[in-house]
């Protein structure tokens, strides 16, 4: 291979690494809260509509709108992870009664085996359309990736094998922290979704707005450096305005 | 019969994609549409919606939680609020 070549693949591998490593983020934050099946699933799915993007777009693909995509899949992104974000920031300040995780995950291993007994199992779809927005705006990106690196170097098949590098490399490393992952407290876990969706939100949707990152994908730690310290100050807040609540009642009691 | 599919499906999607509280979601479509105002007057309005997030936010928990105060103000007070059928649980 020339070194132009290797300038390529690398090129193409880095880049497609970043987008295959925001969607595996997702991934797995979804799959630890509420279960593998619903974004293996989406993922299969959203991999599948790709394909199916790709073979009737072909090289026409890059006039697809996805500034419009970026803002819409992020915007939505943001509003679920806000939500969670939020559930969660109630539950570490008191507001909201933290649950029993022993008896919730035997209660969910004996609702699992239910469910797969039972016919209707029902698909989780909140979790499904999390994961399928991702992988899908982030194969879009990929897609994208390839065409325009290859199309520039004149050759779109080493652009794809760069780009398929980084997406087993990425999606092996996902399977080997998966286990690990599932280790972390409830609220812990719902703390980090939350702000890893919410993060990740602000990034594409304010991308797709027409503005421009500094730092470009780099941005992304800094946004989730500075909405997890919004986040912990509020509940600290929430917290002092608890107990204080809380103190208020006694004294009522009492009296 | 059919207007009722119609408020069925519509309310689906309000409760799947809104949730519980309104205020965050109209935040931040009039922060997209603020940060796409400014670009257009040549301004890199990035730094929007950071701050405006944690803003609206913090809106959002004063809300729920000066609710709780009002409605139940003797006992734990988000304990027993109903949670919506598709929100995070």
């Amino acid at each position: 291979m020339t070194p132009s070549e290797w300038i390529l693949l690398l090129s193409t591998f880095l880049a497609c690494a970043v987008e295959a490593v925001e969607a595996l983020t997702v991934i797995l934050a979804v799959g630890a809260t509420r279960g593998w099946r619903a974004p293996l699933l989406a993922s299969a799915a959203a991999s599948v509509a790709l394909i199916l993007i790709v073979a009737a777009f072909g090289p026409q693909l890059s006039r697809l709108p996805i500034d419009a995509l970026r803002i819409v899949v992020g915007g939505v992104l943001l509003i679920f992870g806000l939500g969670w974000l939020r559930k969660a920031i109630l539950r570490a300040s008191g507001w909201k009664a933290l649950r029993d995780e022993a008896a919730l995950y035997a209660a969910e291993i004996e609702h699992a085996r239910e469910r797969a007994k039972s016919a209707d199992f029902k698909m989780d779809w909140y979790g499904f359309t999390l994961a399928f927005k991702a992988v899908f705006l982030e194969g879009l990106e990929v897609a994208f990736i390839v065409l325009t690196f290859g199309t520039s170097a004149h050759s779109i098949p080493l652009a794809t094998v760069g780009a398929v590098l980084a997406i087993v490399l990425v999606g092996i490393a996902g399977a080997i922290v998966h286990r690990p992952l599932s280790r972390v407290p409830e609220n812990t876990m719902k703390f980090a979704v939350g702000l890893m969706l919410s993060s990740f939100g602000i990034f594409w949707s304010v991308e797709g707005a027409g503005a421009q990152w500094p730092g470009a994908d780099l941005s992304i730690l800094g946004i989730i450096a500075f909405l997890t310290l919004g986040s912990l100050a509020l509940v600290a807040i929430l917290r002092r305005t608890y107990e204080r609540q809380t103190a208020a009642r006694v004294l009522s009691k009492a009296e | 019969m059919k207007m009722n599919y119609i408020k069925v499906f519509c309310l689906f999607w309000y409760d799947f994609i809104v949730g519980d509280d309104w205020v965050i979601a109209a935040g931040v479509i009039i922060a997209l549409f603020g940060i796409s105002r400014l670009i257009r007057v040549g301004i890199n309005a990035w730094w929007l919606m950071p701050g405006a997030v944690v803003i609206l936010l913090a809106i959002s928990l004063w809300r729920l939680t000066h609710k709780s105060i009002r409605r139940r103000p003797t006992s734990r007070p988000t304990a027993r609020r109903k949670q919506p059928s598709v929100t995070p649980p």
